[in-house]
């Protein structure tokens, strides 16, 4: 499989499938808030019961924040507005923090999770951390997401030096998941896209999750690229410039 | 006045609502989360209610109707979709009645009684 670079945003091709699907997204965690807040106002309820009706409560609660804020990342991105903060971060802080959130949903899927905790570069960056959190975010959670059977596993390479302070990464996420058909590889970066995977798959999400992920590493100066076989997996290249901090 | 529901739905904040509150009413609820589940469990049961989300991780709801039909001929079959557009655009075709799902207690508690006794 040879990498397929991946072209700039496409036209809006499924808009309305979009606002369908976004639209059901937003609805089914609110009818939950609102159903389950509705049932602790109204019922006296033993406080097992309670205990777990708050906790799918606070579900419900979290899935629509990271919807908010995905929609609202999307749009000042389009709107060119979203600006990068520049400060020193340890990778493997990073790559930790991202591992801790993404090892409780693989351990839901009994899918074995990799992810590097030592390299032999320099650990120590500038830059934004925040935005590198979420791309790495996106990108594996979408592997677990798209993966039933198997692994998840990111890997970090240090491609060239560029300057005396810049080094160009390569961080791949690399699953054993459904992969994406020959047909959809180009679209799948598109906004309102989500492959075969969209309405009736049961695979929930908006579509921005990669829209957003390849807007954010091209404002970083990066790019990403997919190899991916269907039903072999997928695995997506982020080649990115990050600044090192000499004083590491 | 019992009966016995059965809710077609992989949200679990959904299925849990929806099971506090048919317990609450005294209802026998049953909850699978796909398509190939509800097979299973129709199979064995025999239901008066059945509620049918339209997005399955592995089946259409609306695929899904016909089967669930033909494993239980007397239950009425109710989509029931967060999706307002799908409510508004499709007919109920095998269901026999295609809703917008609303999970607050007064809701429900109603269209249990018009679904179950057509009150």
């Amino acid at each position: 499989m040879s990498p397929t670079p991946i072209k700039k945003t496409a036209n809006i091709t499924s808009e309305s499938d979009f606002l369908a699907n976004i639209s059901h997204e937003i609805r089914t965690p609110v009818n939950a808030i609102c159903g389950i807040s509705d049932l602790l106002n109204n019922f006296d309820l033993p406080p097992e019961k309670q205990k777990d009706l708050i906790e799918k409560l606070n579900i419900s609660a979290r899935q629509l924040k990271e919807l908010i804020n995905d929609i609202l990342d999307f749009s000042k991105l389009e709107a060119g507005q979203l600006t990068l903060s520049k400060r020193t971060f340890d990778l493997f802080g990073v790559l930790k923090d991202v591992y801790n959130i993404c090892i409780i949903k693989a351990d839901e899927k009994n899918l074995k999770l990799d992810v590097p905790l030592t390299f032999e570069g320099s650990q120590q960056y500038i830059g934004d951390p925040t935005r590198l959190k979420q791309i790495l975010l996106n990108l594996m959670s979408n592997a677990i997401k798209f993966t039933d059977e198997g692994s998840v596993k990111v890997s970090l390479e240090k491609l060239s030096d560029l300057d005396h302070n810049r080094v160009m990464l390569r961080i791949n996420v690399e699953d054993t998941g459904i992969g994406i058909p020959e047909d959809q590889k180009e679209k799948i970066f598109d906004k309102f896209s989500q492959g075969s995977a969209g309405k009736g798959h049961g695979r929930e999400g908006t579509g921005l999750g990669l829209t957003i992920t390849k807007h954010l590493i091209e404002i970083m100066e990066g790019s990403i690229s997919l190899n991916t076989k269907e039903d072999e997996g997928s695995s997506f290249i982020v080649d990115l410039p990050l600044e090192v901090d000499h004083q590491d | 006045m019992s009966a016995n529901i059965l809710l077609i739905d992989d949200y679990e904040p959904t299925a849990l609502t929806m099971k506090v509150i048919c317990e609450e009413k005294g209802f026998s609820f049953h909850h699978a989360q796909s398509a190939q589940d509800s097979i299973k469990i129709a199979s064995d049961t025999v239901f008066d209610l059945i509620l049918v989300d339209i997005n399955l991780p592995d089946k259409s709801g609306t695929d899904l109707a016909p089967q669930m039909r033909d494993l239980c001929p007397t239950a009425k079959i109710i989509g029931f979709t967060a999706d307002k557009e799908a409510v508004e655009e499709n007919d109920a075709g095998a269901f026999d009645s295609l809703e917008q799902k609303n999970l607050e207690v007064t809701f429900i508690e109603d269209r249990l009684n018009s679904w179950l006794y057509n009150a």
